[in-house]
Order: structure tokens, then sequence, then C-alpha cells
């Protein structure tokens, strides 16, 4: 029977599928556009925030020593209490890949299939992160490295061709905006997609050698760091003003570029960044939403098995979760309230439950060996 | 055509994926395989006939605004 630990990958790896799962959807959405040219600033506050989060993140995979999170929960919050924490986290994991794939169907209408029906679209796309599920997690992290490469070939291609256009003076007025409007925006970068990082919370026990913290704070560095460059290459090519206003901005980026004067309308590398990153996202989200259900079905070692029921049940919630794309947009400004409960509340709640625990065990062994024989 | 297009996914599901596993499932399990995939098939054909269900973007924003007051 295999199970999760049978299939261990590197912390390396587990810090590439990070980056891609934080590039996921933010390649084509944007990284909140509302602060305009002082979003650079609100994406490094927005990291700030991110790292005591990260940091509850880590130690509580450090309190479980290697042994799987969701066992660890049941053991830590006993039978109906754990399955409620589980079942609360199941659920933002499930339907975090609905909204995924639903930006996806929206985004390919928009721009490129508009007579095409999106139900097609997300079954094609649900179906290759449940065949990807169901390779388990050793096979999405090979897929990760293949990725990265392509998504970053891809960034680092539309940033050079793009340079002709930036103009620096479109980063002026720095600070413009007032502290309450930035750190709103910062709020809602850190909610969204920072902290969604909390879907690694099962999958990190994977990884066999390396520290939680170093992997944490490693894929933070580095996802900021791609983030920046996209935000970056936005306004100094779009200008403030039309990045706030675009639906996906990345896209309306590379629509300009150019590469000499022989190749143009090179903006389809853009929606392969988002099919790469975003399969890596929604695969990855159905993968933690799989081993929850498995642990609350109590077949842990039979992922196999429920992962087409999943997959029906995510194209389900994809199909209900907006009228169109304006609500989906509407609700980038609602996500940070929704999401905060199963980002910060409840891995805090996780952590503050294993520390006790663990200290009490230890006051425990320490009585246990000062009793005289 | 997506009528068709969703009783294909569910036969496919049932052929593919269920059948040949039924051996190795327990009866609950079974029970939940096919609940959950004929409740999702069902919600999926009702709501393309066009039965007006609520999104989850609405019930959602409807509760974050009764909640929070934004």
């Amino acid at each position: 029977m295999k199970t999760i630990h049978d299939n261990p990958v590197s912390s390396r790896e587990m810090v590439r599928m990070i980056i891609l799962f934080v590039f996921g959807s933010s390649v084509v959405m944007g990284v909140n556009p509302r602060t305009m040219q002082d979003a650079w600033i609100c994406l490094l506050i927005a990291a700030a925030i991110s790292v005591p989060v990260f940091f509850i993140y880590a130690r509580i995979m450090h309190l479980m020593d290697g042994k799987d999170f969701f066992t660890c929960v049941l053991d830590w919050f006993g039978g109906i209490p754990g399955r409620i924490v589980i079942a609360l986290l199941v659920w933002y994991y499930l339907y975090l890949a609905a909204v995924v794939v639903r930006n996806f169907s929206e985004f390919m209408e928009i721009v490129a299939m508009p007579e095409t029906p999106q139900i097609p679209m997300m079954i094609s796309f649900l179906l290759v992160s449940a065949y990807l599920c169901k390779s388990r997690i050793q096979v999405i992290s090979q897929w990760s490295i293949v990725g990265l490469c392509i998504t970053v070939g891809i960034m680092i291609i539309t940033v050079l061709s793009t340079v002709a256009s930036m103009r620096p003076q479109n980063l002026l007025p720095i600070l413009e905006h007032s502290p309450p409007v930035m750190m709103k925006s910062s709020f809602e970068i850190f909610a969204f997609p920072f902290a969604e990082c909390v879907v690694f919370l099962p999958l990190i026990s994977a990884a066999k050698h390396g520290s939680p913290y170093k992997v944490f704070f490693k894929g933070l560095f580095y996802s900021t760091l791609v983030l920046m460059v996209i935000i970056l290459r936005n306004v100094l090519t779009l200008g403030p003003q039309l990045m706030e206003a675009e639906y996906f901005p990345s896209y309306s980026c590379a629509r300009i570029m150019e590469i000499g004067s022989f190749l143009s309308r090179i903006e389809g590398t853009i929606s392969i960044n988002f099919i790469v990153s975003g399969l890596t996202k929604t695969s990855l989200c159905l993968y933690s939403g799989a081993l929850g259900l498995a642990k609350l079905l109590n077949v842990p070692n039979k992922l196999d098995l429920i992962i087409m029921p999943i997959f029906l049940f995510v194209l389900m919630l994809c199909a209900l979760s907006y009228t169109d794309a304006v609500q989906m947009f509407n609700f980038l400004d609602f996500y940070p309230f929704y999401a905060l409960p199963f980002q910060v509340i409840v891995p805090v709640v996780i952590w503050l439950v294993g520390e006790w625990k663990a200290h009490s065990k230890k006051t425990s062994s320490v009585q246990t060996a000062s009793q005289p024989s | 055509m997506i009528y068709v297009i969703l009783v294909v996914l569910f036969a496919g599901i049932l052929c593919i994926d269920y059948i040949p596993r039924r051996q190795v499932m327990t009866r609950p399990l079974r029970l939940w395989y096919l609940g959950v995939c004929l409740f999702c098939f069902a919600v999926l054909m009702l709501d393309q006939v066009g039965v007006p269900f609520p999104r989850i973007g609405t019930v959602l924003i409807w509760m974050i605004q009764k909640i929070f007051g934004v």
C-alpha cells in the first residue's frame, strides 16, 4: 500500500512547487493592481506579513515530527473536533481548486474562445489535474521542475521583449496612496497568493530531508522575487492607470511586446504560463483535499479510489462558483475575509493545540523518568 | 452538446474507474463513490438545463457582508 511517505520528494522540489503554486493564478490575474505604481511596496509588506504565518506553518510541521499532517490533527484534537478541522481544510482546498479552474476557463473565454462553453475547458483542465493527483506527489514535483523552467523562461523572455516599451517614470510618484489603502492592498496580496500556501501543510511531510522552515521561507523569498518581476514589468510597460483598468494585465502587457520587427502577437505565451502554473496549483489543491478526505473516510492508503468523485465534485463547484467574470473579479475584494479563517485562524489553533500536546507529552515523560523504580 | 459531454464523462468514470476497482472497495466506500458522482452529475445537468442554483460566490459575498459588514 502506498502512502504519501512512500514517495518522498526533495526539499528543493518542494520549494519549486511553492513557487509555481504562488505563481499560479497571479500570472494572469495580476498581483492586486489597485495600488497601481505602489503595488511593489504592497508586495513587500505582504511578504513581511507572511513571515510569521509561514513560521507557524513550519512550526506545525516541526511539531508533527515527520508524521502525516491529518493523522496528527486527529491525534491532537481527538475524534470529532479533529474531523471538523480536517473538513474545514478540505473544503478550502477543494474550493480553491475550483476557483483556479474557473479563473482559467473565464480567461480562455474572454481572450481566446468566446463562443466555446466553459464546461469542456474545465473538464479537460481538471482531468489532467486528477491524473497528476493519481500519480502522486513525486510526479507533481517532477512536473513542477519542468513547469518552473517553462514559466520562468517565458517570464524572462516577456521581460526582455518589453524592455523597449518600459517607461521608468511609470513608477512615480512613489507612495501616492494613503497608508490604509496600502495596508488593505497588502492584506489582499497576503491572502492571495501568499497565505494560500496553507495547501502545503499536508504535503510538506513528503519532503523527507530538509527543515520545513527552510522550505517555506525559501519558497516565500523566490515567489516574492518572481511576483516582483511581474509587477514591475506590468507597471513599467502598461503604466499604472492601464494596469489597474485591465482584467488581465500580464496578458495585455504581452500583447504590446515585439521581438525585433518580425515576431509579435506572442501573448499566447502568457496563456502557456497560466496553464502550466494553474495546473500545478489545481493539482496540489486537489491532492491536499484528497489526502484530507481519505483521512475523513478512513481510507488513507487508497487515494486513487476517491480521486474521480473529488474531480466531479470540484467540477460542480467550479460550474456553480460564480455567475460571470464580473462576479469573479468582485469576489477578489471579499476573498481575504473568506480565506482568513482557513489560512490563519485554523493553522493558529492547530499550532496552539500542537504546542500544548507537545508540552504535556514532555512533562509526562520527565515525570515518568524521575519516578523512583 | 454539453449534455452529451457530461453523459460521456459520467459513463467513462463509471466504466474506467469505478467498475474495475469495485472489488477492492468496501460497501460504504462504494456507496459514497456512487452517491457523490450521481449528485454532482445531477447538479451539473440541472445547471445546464437552467435550474437557478445559487452561486457559491453570491452566497459567500452575502455572508461576508452580513458578518464583517463590508
